[in-house]
C-alpha cells in the first residue's frame, strides 16, 4: 500500500502549503517550561514546609501533653529524679521553628538567584 | 532509540532542563505539522504543540524507552490534538454500502494519479475528513510512519489501523466524486 500505490495522495499531502513554526518557538516553549518548573518547585517547597510545620506542631503538642501529664497525674512526685525540662522543651521548639523558617527563607532566596539549578 | 537521545533524556531527568531545547528543536516542526493537519488552524496548532512539549516534559519520568521518543511524543501530540478537536466536529459521512461495493482498481487509480488537477481534488477531499482520519493519513503518507509506529501512537491494533486506512482511501475516493452526506456540529 505504501511503496507503489497512492502517489497522488502522498504528493497532495506533502505539497500542500503548511505554515512553519515561528523562529522563536523553541525559546517561547523553554520560557514557558521554566515558568512551569518554577511553579512546581514553589508548590513542592510550600508542601514540604507545611508538612514540616505539621510535624513540628504535632511534636510540640506531644511534648506539651507529656509535660502536662506530669503535673495532672502528679507523676513528678513519684519520679523525683525527673529533671525539670519544661522550659528547655519550649526553647528547643522555638529554636526548631526559627531554624525551619530560616531554612525555608534561605532556600527561596537561593532558588530566586539560581532558577534552574 | 538513538543513544544520543537517551543521554539527553537522562540528563534532563538529572535536572539539566536546558537540554530539553535539543528535543524541542528536533521534533517541534513534525509535531506542529501533525497537529496542524488535525486542527487546520495555525494558532491552535502552535498552542497545542507547546502543550505537547510541556506534557512530555512533565511526564518524562514515565517514559520507559520501550518505544522511540519520537513515537512517544507523537502519541502525546495525537491525543492532545484529538481532545482539542473533539468539541468541534465537522464530519462527512459516506454510505457504508458504497464503501463495500467500491472497486479497488478505481480507488487505486484515483489515489495514484499525481496530476495537478487530481492532487487538488485530493487535497479538497482530505480537508473533509475528520480529525482522527486526517491524523492517520498524515502520519502514514506524510511522515512515512510505519503501521507499527502508528499502532503505538494511537494504541490501536495493526489490523484495525489497516482497515481504517483502507476505509479512508475509499472515503477519499467518494469525497472526490462528491458522494457524501455532510454534517456540521459547532
Amino acid at each position: 500500500m505504501k511503496t507503489e500505490k497512492d502517489n497522488g495522495l502522498r504528493k497532495a499531502l506533502k505539497a500542500s502549503s503548511r505554515p512553519t513554526l515561528p523562529s522563536n518557538f523553541t525559546y517561547r516553549t523553554m520560557m514557558k517550561l521554566e515558568e512551569e518548573i518554577r511553579l512546581q518547585e514553589k508548590t513542592r517547597i510550600q508542601r514540604q514546609f507545611i508538612f514540616t510545620l505539621l510535624v513540628f506542631c504535632s511534636l510540640t503538642a506531644g511534648v506539651c501533653l507529656w509535660i502536662s501529664s506530669f503535673s495532672t497525674l502528679k507523676l513528678k512526685d513519684m519520679m523525683p529524679t525527673t529533671p525539670n525540662f519544661g522550659s528547655e522543651a519550649v526553647w528547643f521548639g522555638i529554636l526548631l521553628l526559627v531554624l525551619f523558617t530560616l531554612d525555608y527563607v534561605m532556600r527561596s532566596i537561593y532558588r530566586k538567584r539560581h532558577p534552574l539549578e | 532509540m538513538e543513544k544520543e537521545e537517551i543521554n539527553i533524556i537522562e540528563s534532563i531527568l538529572n535536572g539539566n532542563s536546558r537540554q530539553y531545547t535539543v528535543l524541542v528543536e528536533k521534533y517541534s516542526q513534525q509535531i506542529f505539522s501533525l497537529i496542524f493537519q488535525i486542527t487546520e488552524n495555525q494558532e491552535d496548532a502552535e498552542e497545542l504543540t507547546q502543550d505537547t512539549f510541556l506534557k512530555a516534559y512533565q511526564n518524562l519520568k514515565k517514559f520507559k524507552q520501550e518505544s522511540s521518543f519520537s513515537t512517544w511524543i507523537y502519541r502525546i501530540a495525537y491525543n492532545t490534538a484529538i481532545s482539542a478537536t473533539r468539541k468541534k466536529k465537522y464530519t462527512c459521512y459516506v454510505d457504508e454500502q458504497q464503501l463495500t461495493i467500491l472497486s479497488d482498481v478505481n480507488v487505486d487509480e484515483a489515489l495514484n494519479s499525481d496530476s495537478e488537477e487530481n492532487c487538488e481534488a485530493l487535497r479538497e477531499a482530505v480537508s473533509k475528513l475528520d480529525a482522527k482520519e486526517k491524523a492517520l493519513i498524515s502520519m502514514f503518507y506524510e511522515d512515512d510512519k510505519s503501521i507499527k509506529d502508528i499502532c503505538e501512537i494511537t494504541l490501536e491494533t495493526e489490523s484495525n489501523i489497516k482497515v481504517k486506512l483502507h476505509r479512508i482511501r475509499c472515503k477519499l475516493y467518494l469525497l472526490m466524486k462528491g458522494e457524501t452526506y455532510e454534517n456540521r456540529k459547532r
